[in-house]
């Protein structure tokens, strides 16, 4: 039935004179467990929806809902086209986009276990015994969250040059998160990650390899410490950036940056704009020669995986940061266009069927060093291990930052001898990422972000890839 | 105007009976978005959308609790969802469902003139700001901004014969210029909301926002550290927004301020008031159902009421006083005002008597601070750290004052500061003429004693940093 409502659309788009028409069709179901202090919420979200975007006259018109039927089809149709020709009244700039090949392709994820399919009863088991575990450590563990999310999504895009596809997605993600309280302190501690559950597009083997229980354990036990620990001491000093924490920076200083509609000043209004002008792509040294950053959609069960964006353009690595060069953009047809580039690098998606698509990370990946984790702190005779986020702030440009952290750990000729709390680091951009002089080879692994962008705001499922990196001669300290 | 959406969740409620549940209560809600966004001086996007959705909630009969989320209008879809919730409910004694009571209504969150402005008359608002931007100075280079209408229809009804409805437009514009000359580069920026659209001068923002572009071009860098610091409305609203809701909202730190305690000095007073048609946001009851009540948060600088939901009540042992949120974006909870949401939604800082004018002359040297950017606290805004409640912010539209003048534009500084400190600090508070509302606050201009500022980062990348 969404096939035959998109061929009439493009059919109905194509009559009435549109330069260019996609639609995309969501259809989305969640289920979301929770087990905070005990007691146990489950919530179901489902969410069916249709957009068409128009390009008529040079402009863009966006129209979406989530009336999914045959009948609304010519409404929307004409609505977004009212939408772009009201706007082409007043653009002297029309818009143009890069070829891209036409496809017709299907896409789902591999999985062993459909996460929908487990046992419910199986699931809150696993929430509540970790729940108690984490807070059997210490009855200063006030507050104990453990929660589970499986999503499935279907997308059905159609463009009106001929390109169709299909992709499912099913995924689950997963997080351990206590807080402790003493003497008007506070201390948060995490698992697998902080800033959210910890999503990869793979089926319930993803949960059961994520070992809840046993790292409840752990983090009750650094929750403890971390009561008792001092603060971050100030300085400069090595710091070494560890899973999610080094995700975030990624997220932040890469990712965020190396969006093209970012760069060429969409963003503005809300989120302000990047460093990395077009002057800058292939000249610029943004890191150390050991830094290599891809966007990868293609990686299987990541965060960010797809095989199709919502322009129907095939996805494929992006090399971003080559040898530490700055090489590369995530961008969509009309930006590659707009900055001459020979082709987008497939990187539009929209949060459901119901929001426009925008330029979207999708996998950014830290590529692997030649160090293990091991020698990276052994390696360190003065330095700083820190992860787990609680706090990111950055300027318009992305150009100076200050992240803060759940846990730190001091480290002195090559051992990890202190627990600290509170640990902060700051820096700039690009004499940060030139710092980076140690990258770990093992450990590699995906952390999601729920990634919100745009005006309506939309949230999509991110990734990055890492594991562990130095970067020396960082400015640490406490809050302030 | 909300039949619909009323008849829907009625229909909703009966299949919930007929799958076999013995208590439901439904909020069903539909946005119907118009957003043109404008950024190179183009009109870059304009979209429509009509976000329509239930949320569910569900006991059953041996005592079982569950919630749902459906977006879609197909009742075989609730139906579906309805009879597995039944089947999954998990023991929640402190679910409880509201009777029928008496909410006080509130009327003029809907004004008509807003929901039938056309797509092309808000398109044509944003080639106005656009142009009048430029008019305003040859050194603005480019303009963006975002105008957005919202017309919303909300109902909660339940199987205790509760059946509450509401409904509201919104108008809201930001304009956020580029100023470029001689390789400096400046944004300006300039926002208003209101119910009505006919309230909201296209010119006047965008003449303000190029005004504010100009003049923060070739900042000059200053020594960092600690400076006494006049915050404007949307700046200030930032900083009182996120110490409400660290220590009054429902989602507070509960370790984070003490009832009884002193905060601030007199000066310093907030309040919120659902029912006060002077906020954005007024709203006769919350996602429970439960009538809102007015609370004195601080009185003269002194915490003195708390919020509650059921939940808390029922932790607490206190009554609810309607301060249980909309979950996700079906009331006003969302981005969609121009200033950030801070819980609860309806604050007012109570003006005080200095003039914009006198702020400013009074000053011996401070920084004037328009808007903070990407404003945030350590672990996010749900929980506080009694010993590290920085706040967190990098500055747009900054310029130093000194001797009573505003002297030069600053590159934006990095604000590091304890979050009471600051509320601590308060040593002024503007007049009614610096309040502006901001979506979930009435916030004045602060004169804030002491402000610490540890980075600058200029928007303008000078010749050879490559």
């Amino acid at each position: 039935m969404y096939t035959e409502v998109l061929d009439f659309i493009m059919d109905l788009a194509s009559k009435m004179g549109v330069q260019y028409c996609d639609a995309r069709i969501t259809k989305y179901r969640s289920k979301l467990i929770s087990c905070h202090n005990g007691i146990v919420t489950v919530n179901d979200e489902v969410n069916e929806g249709i957009g068409v975007r128009v390009l008529m006259e040079g402009s863009w018109g966006f129209y979406g809902s989530h009336s999914v039927e045959l009948e609304s089809c010519k409404d929307l149709v004409e609505k977004a086209i009212k939408m772009a020709t009201s706007a082409s009244i007043y653009n002297k700039y029309k818009v143009k986009l890069v070829e891209s090949s036409i496809v017709t392709g299907k896409y789902v994820n591999d999985f062993k276990k459909n996460p929908f399919t487990v046992e419910e009863t199986d699931i809150i088991d696993l929430l509540k015994t970790s729940n108690e575990v984490l807070k059997e450590q210490s009855v200063k563990i006030r507050h104990s969250l453990t929660s589970f999310k499986a999503f499935e999504e279907e997308k059905y895009v159609a463009t009106s040059e001929g390109s169709n596809v299909y992709q499912k997605f099913t995924g689950c993600g997963a997080l351990v998160q206590g807080r402790a309280y003493e003497n008007g302190l506070v201390a948060r501690r995490s698992y697998p990650q902080s800033l959210d559950l910890n999503f990869a597009t793979k089926g319930y083997e993803w949960i059961e390899g994520l070992d809840l229980v046993n790292n409840a354990e752990k983090i009750g036990k650094e929750l403890i410490n971390l009561l008792a620990a001092p603060t971050c001491p100030h300085g400069t000093r090595d710091l070494i950036l560890a899973d999610d924490m080094l995700a975030l920076q990624i997220h932040e200083t890469i990712g965020h940056p190396t969006e093209l509609d970012r760069v060429l000043g969409t963003e503005w209004d809300f989120a302000g704009s990047s460093f990395l002008t077009p002057d800058k792509l292939g000249v610029l040294q943004f890191g150390s020669d050991v830094v290599n950053v891809t966007a990868d959609p293609t990686i299987s069960g990541g965060p960010g995986t797809y095989k199709y964006d919502d322009e129907a353009v095939e996805g494929k690595s992006t090399y971003l940061i080559k040898n530490g060069i700055f090489i590369g953009y995530q961008s969509s047809r009309e930006m590659a266009a707009a900055l001459n580039l020979k082709e987008s690098s497939g990187g539009m998606r929209a949060m459901d069927g119901v929001h426009p698509p925008l330029i979207r990370m999708n996998n950014i990946n830290l590529l692997p060093g030649d160090w293990t984790r091991d020698e990276i702190i052994s390696d360190t005779s003065e330095g700083l291990l820190i992860t787990g986020p609680i706090m990111e702030i950055f300027d318009q440009r992305r150009r100076t930052f200050i992240f803060g952290a759940e846990i730190g750990w001091l480290i002195k000729n090559g051992e990890l001898v202190e627990v600290v709390r509170n640990p902060v680091y700051s820096g700039q951009t690009l004499s940060f990422w030139r710092n980076c002089d140690a990258i770990a080879k093992d450990g590699w692994s995906s952390y999601s972000s729920g990634c919100g962008k745009g005006r309506p705001h939309q949230r999509v499922r991110v990734g990055h890839y890492c594991s562990m990196a130095r970067f020396v001669n960082v400015k640490i300290g406490e809050l302030v | 105007m909300n039949h619909g959406n009323i008849q829907n969740a009625e229909q909703v409620l009966k299949i919930s009976e007929k799958v076999g549940a013995s208590m439901t209560e439904v909020i069903m809600y539909s946005l119907h978005d118009t957003a043109v966004r404008f950024a190179r001086s183009l009109i870059e996007q304009s979209v429509e959308l009509q976000d329509q959705g239930a949320f569910i909630k569900i006991i059953s009969k041996d005592g079982r609790y569950a919630e749902a989320s459906v977006k879609s209008r197909r009742m075989e879809t609730f139906y579906k969802v309805i009879k597995d919730m039944v089947n999954r409910g998990q023991r929640n004694k402190k679910v409880q469902f509201s009777p029928p009571s008496k909410t006080l209504p509130i009327t003029g969150t809907y004004v008509k003139k807003t929901a039938e402005l056309t797509t092309e008359e808000i398109i044509e608002s944003a080639n106005l700001a656009i142009q009048t931007a430029h008019s305003a100075s040859k050194k603005i280079s480019k303009v963006a901004g975002t105008i957005v209408r919202r017309i919303s229809h909300l109902s909660l009804v339940n199987s205790l014969g509760l059946s509450l409805a509401h409904n509201y437009t919104g108008y809201s514009i930001i304009c956020t210029p580029l100023a470029e000359d001689s390789g400096s580069l400046a944004v300006g920026f300039a926002s208003r909301s209101s119910r009505d659209s006919s309230e909201i001068d296209v010119e006047s923002i965008a003449n303000e926002s190029a005004r504010d572009a100009v003049l923060s071009l070739h900042p000059k860098p200053i020594s960092l550290g600690r400076f006494d610091t006049i915050f404007q409305s949307d700046a200030a609203g930032d900083i009182v927004g996120s110490f409400i809701q660290q220590g009054f909202s429902i989602i507070r730190d509960p370790d984070y301020i003490q009832i009884g305690s002193q905060y601030a000095s007199e000066v310093f007073t907030v309040k919120d008031e659902p029912h006060n048609l002077e906020t954005l946001m007024p709203m006769s009851f919350d996602s429970e159902g439960t009538p809102t009540t007015s609370l004195t948060l601080i009185e003269k600088g002194i915490a003195k009421e708390k919020c509650y939901d059921k939940k808390l009540s029922f932790d607490e042992k206190r009554p609810s006083t309607g301060h249980s949120p909309f979950p996700h974006d079906p009331t006003y909870s969302s981005k969609f005002f121009t200033g950030w949401v801070y819980y609860p939604i309806n604050q007012i800082v109570e003006p005080g008597r200095t003039t914009l004018q006198d702020m400013v002359e009074s000053s011996k040297r401070a920084i004037l601070v328009k808007r903070l950017m990407y404003a945030g606290l350590p672990m996010g805004l749900s929980a506080g750290v009694q010993e590290g409640d920085i706040m967190q912010a990098y500055t747009m539209g900054t310029w130093l004052i000194e001797n009573g003048e505003i002297k030069h534009p600053l590159p934006s500084l990095r604000l590091s500061n304890s979050l009471k400190g600051m509320i601590k600090s308060i040593e002024l508070i503007g007049d009614i003429n610096t309040v502006k509302k901001l979506g979930c606050i009435n916030s004045p201009w602060l004169y804030v004693k002491d402000v610490n500022f540890t980075e600058m980062a200029s928007l303008a990348i000078p010749e050879g940093v490559w």
